[in-house]
Order: C-alpha cells, then sequence, then structure tokens
C-alpha cells in the first residue's frame, strides 16, 4: 500500500513543483519587483568562493606561465633558473598590476571627460546559466549599486545591473536576448532599438526603412527613456537588410566593448537611471 | 549516515555553482558552454543515483540556486533540473539501471527533459533557449549527455569511497 501512495507522492510533488516554476517564470517575466531575497543570499554565499577560486586560478596560471614552463629548461646554473622563475613571477605580478592600474586610470579619465560619477567593479564570474548572457561583479548594494544601473567601460556600453546583493551583483549583458537599449545610429541620428542576439552580436531594430545606414556606422545611446547617458558608444554596424517591403529595415551590430574578455567594469551610480521605475526586468527589458 | 549525505550534495552543489559561474567560462570555448552546464549534470547524477525523490529535491535545490546566480528569474533552471530529476529517478527505478546502455538512457531522458523545459519557456515567454530548428540543440544535448555520463561514472567511484551513497548495491558501472 505504502509503495503504492508513495510513487503518487512523488508524481503529484512533481507536478506541483512544476507548476509552481511555471508560474514563478511567468510572474517574473509579466510583473517584475526587486532582486528576490533567493537571488541575494545565494549572490552573498557564492561571491566569496567564486573570488578564492578565482585567485587560486590566477596563482595557478602564473605559477605555470612563470614557473612550469621553465621547469624542463635544466641547466648547471639550478640556482640562477630559480631566480629567473621567481623574477618571472614577481614581473608577471607587476605587468598585471600595471595594466589594472592602467585600467582604472582609464576608467577615471573617462568619469572626468563624460562627467559621470560612477564605482569601478571587477567581473568575478559569468552567469551560472550558459543561456543568459551576464557577469557577476564584486560590488552590490554597499557600494550604492542598484538594479537597473548602467554599466560601461571606457570603450562603451555593456549592459546594466540585473540584480544585487549587500557586496555583489549581475549585469545583464546588452548582448543577451532580454536587452533592448534605445540608441541613435550613423551621421544620421536615426532612433532604434538594440536588442541582444546571445550571440556575440546584437541587432537593430524598428529603424526608419528611410533612414541612412551603412556598414561601419557608429551607434551610440540616445539616452531616451534615461536608461542610458546619452552619447556612450554601443557598436558598429556590420550588416545592413532592408527588404522590399515592411515599415523598418534591420542590420546587425557588434559591440564596442569586447564582452568576451571584460575584467573590469564601471557602474554609473549617478543620475537618473536605477530607480525603481526605471530597473529593467530580466527577461522583460523589450 | 543521512547527515553526511546530505553534507556531501550541499558541499556538491556549491562546488558546481562555483566552477561553472567562475572556471568554466575560463576553460571553455563560448560554443560549448551552452552543453557545459555542470549543475544539470550534477542533477542528473543525483537523480540516476538516488531515484526519484532525491532527483527532485536535488534538482528543484541547485536549479533555483542556478536561477539566483543567472539574471535573476526564479523558475527556469528550477523547473528544468526538477525535470530532470523526476524523469532520471523514474528511470533508474523503472529499468534499475545496471548496464551502460541503461544508464545511458536514464542519463538521455533526464537531459532531454531539462532541455525540453527550457523549450517551452523559451516558446511561452521569449526566453533565451536551444531552438529545436538550428544544430545548437542537438549539439547542446549530446554535451550534456556525455558530461553527465562521465561525472556520473567518476562521481560514482568517489561517493562509493567516501561511504556516501545510499544503495551501494547498485553501482552504475558501465
Amino acid at each position: 500500500m505504502t509503495r503504492r501512495v508513495i510513487p503518487h507522492r512523488l508524481t503529484l510533488a512533481f507536478t506541483t513543483l512544476l507548476v509552481a516554476s511555471l508560474v514563478s517564470v511567468s510572474l517574473q517575466v509579466r510583473d517584475p519587483s526587486g532582486t528576490s531575497a533567493l537571488a541575494r543570499a545565494a549572490l552573498a554565499v557564492i561571491s566569496p568562493f567564486q573570488r578564492l577560486v578565482l585567485g587560486a586560478a590566477g596563482g595557478i596560471s602564473s605559477i605555470w606561465s612563470g614557473y612550469v614552463a621553465l621547469v624542463g629548461v635544466r641547466g648547471e646554473n639550478e640556482r640562477l633558473h630559480d631566480e629567473v622563475a621567481a623574477l618571472s613571477n614577481e614581473a608577471s605580478l607587476l605587468r598585471e598590476q600595471l595594466v589594472r592600474a592602467g585600467r582604472l586610470e582609464e576608467f577615471l579619465a573617462f568619469q572626468r571627460e563624460a562627467g559621470l560619477a560612477g564605482v569601478s567593479a571587477r567581473v568575478t564570474g559569468e552567469s551560472a546559466d550558459p543561456w543568459q548572457k551576464a557577469v557577476m561583479l564584486d560590488k552590490g548594494g554597499s557600494s550604492g549599486v542598484r538594479r537597473g544601473m548602467p554599466v560601461v567601460t571606457p570603450r562603451g556600453v555593456v549592459g546594466r545591473v540585473t540584480a544585487v546583493s549587500g557586496g555583489s551583483g549581475v549585469a545583464g549583458l546588452l548582448v543577451d536576448r532580454g536587452s533592448a537599449i534605445p540608441v541613435l545610429v550613423g551621421a544620421s541620428r536615426s532612433r532604434a532599438i538594440l536588442e541582444g542576439e546571445n550571440s556575440g552580436t546584437c541587432s537593430l531594430k524598428y529603424l526608419d526603412r528611410t533612414a541612412e545606414v551603412k556598414v561601419g556606422d557608429a551607434v551610440v545611446t540616445s539616452g531616451l527613456g534615461q536608461a542610458f547617458p546619452a552619447g556612450l558608444p554601443v557598436g558598429k554596424v556590420t550588416q545592413v537588410l532592408k527588404q522590399s517591403y515592411g515599415l523598418y529595415q534591420y542590420a546587425k551590430v557588434v559591440p564596442a566593448v569586447p564582452l568576451e574578455r571584460l575584467e573590469e567594469v564601471l557602474i554609473l551610480t549617478g543620475g537618473p537611471w536605477g530607480t525603481a521605475e526605471d530597473a529593467v526586468p530580466p527577461g522583460g527589458e523589450r | 549516515m543521512r547527515f553526511l549525505g546530505v553534507l556531501y550534495l550541499a558541499l556538491l552543489f556549491a562546488l558546481a555553482l562555483v566552477v561553472q559561474t567562475a572556471l568554466l567560462p575560463l576553460l571553455l570555448p563560448s560554443w560549448a558552454l551552452g552543453g557545459a552546464d555542470l549543475c544539470l549534470m550534477v542533477a542528473v547524477h543525483v537523480a540516476v543515483s538516488r531515484g526519484r525523490a532525491a532527483g527532485m529535491a536535488g534538482g528543484v535545490a541547485l536549479g533555483y540556486l542556478q536561477d539566483a546566480l543567472s539574471r535573476g528569474i526564479l523558475g527556469v533552471n528550477g523547473g528544468a533540473l526538477l525535470a530532470a530529476g523526476f524523469v532520471g529517478g523514474l528511470l533508474r527505478e523503472q529499468i534499475y539501471v545496471r548496464s551502460f546502455a541503461q544508464r545511458l538512457g536514464a542519463v538521455m531522458g533526464a537531459v532531454a527533459a531539462a532541455l525540453g523545459w527550457k523549450l517551452l519557456l523559451g516558446l511561452l515567454f521569449d526566453l533565451p533557449s536551444p531552438s529545436l530548428l538550428s544544430p545548437v540543440f542537438p549539439l547542446t544535448f549530446l554535451l550534456a549527455t556525455f558530461g553527465a555520463m562521465v561525472l556520473t561514472r567518476w562521481l560514482d567511484r568517489l561517493e562509493e569511497r567516501l561511504g556516501v551513497r545510499p544503495g551501494a548495491g547498485v553501482r552504475l558501472d558501465g
């Protein structure tokens, strides 16, 4: 009897949980609120481990490039060999620090020139779901970061903050399928919406078919809706698709920022962006 | 013993999440990342080695944590890993996985259930999911199945050594 009942209970539990998941997704896509408590808690717990793994990976990579690669070169002077390895390690670390300092200096210059207030954040990992294009950041609510805030580098737009905990956050990238950014295209300054495609490129939509757009045209933020400051570089047009019918033409855009090699970003904390009304829900940016 | 088993699973889940978010993006090319869903592989392993109840509980917990560490829509992976846990556990109970072929069948069923859920959400809510019409879908399916088979085999041995595996009589060696 018990053996009969238990399988039914499991099936019932499965159905209930599956329906609950469906309802949960549907509620969040249609009527999004702030970052969930589970998301905040999970971010807070996982971030220290991520930093640990990142640090260990950096150390291993540094040892690999600075020492293991030299072990094979055997000579009569091992002392010199070790010294070279140690110096090489040190130089590698210094180079890394120099590059990082250069990047931060670039960020500061960019902030000064553009007159934008923000905090720099380090990318600590990527989205736990391989089907979503997002990165995890080491700055969160305690640094004044809120959902919806623009994430940029001096090269251009990266995306927007989509989830925040005390000491870390998640930024949805502009190539994510849930992302939509109002932009201006080329010298004609035509308005359009840039949507992510979950690949390395984005697509320009709602672009007036009479607008003169060509390959190589720059795409910049329009500032409409106060989602991003106006005039930030977003990408370049790589392909224009104009059909013989319809009101609009379409174009492919490659992002100005190499999103697959992000190490540091700037979160724009000043300005009107990132308010509750402004915060763009995950999966509901369209 | 039960406490140790739960502690082991909690550590396994935490490790899977950290590796998924911090290490895999460094190690794998972007085209392989879609199929390299370590959390799915771990949920499949739990289901195929422990049955429906553990598969569902583990799947839903790991899936919701995965959602929390993604763009924030709770239920996408929660539902996917729940489905993987249910189907994987059901197949394990029905065919009493012993041989390589039986294990492959159970793993394929669990992976298909998870991808099926994501396809359904993609159709209903326009969320990112592998498209049936593109070669990405079979590639994702094959990579996830292969990864889950390798991981299951490896974790089976580890769990036997650690003594944290319930029903050690059912050894999943192929």
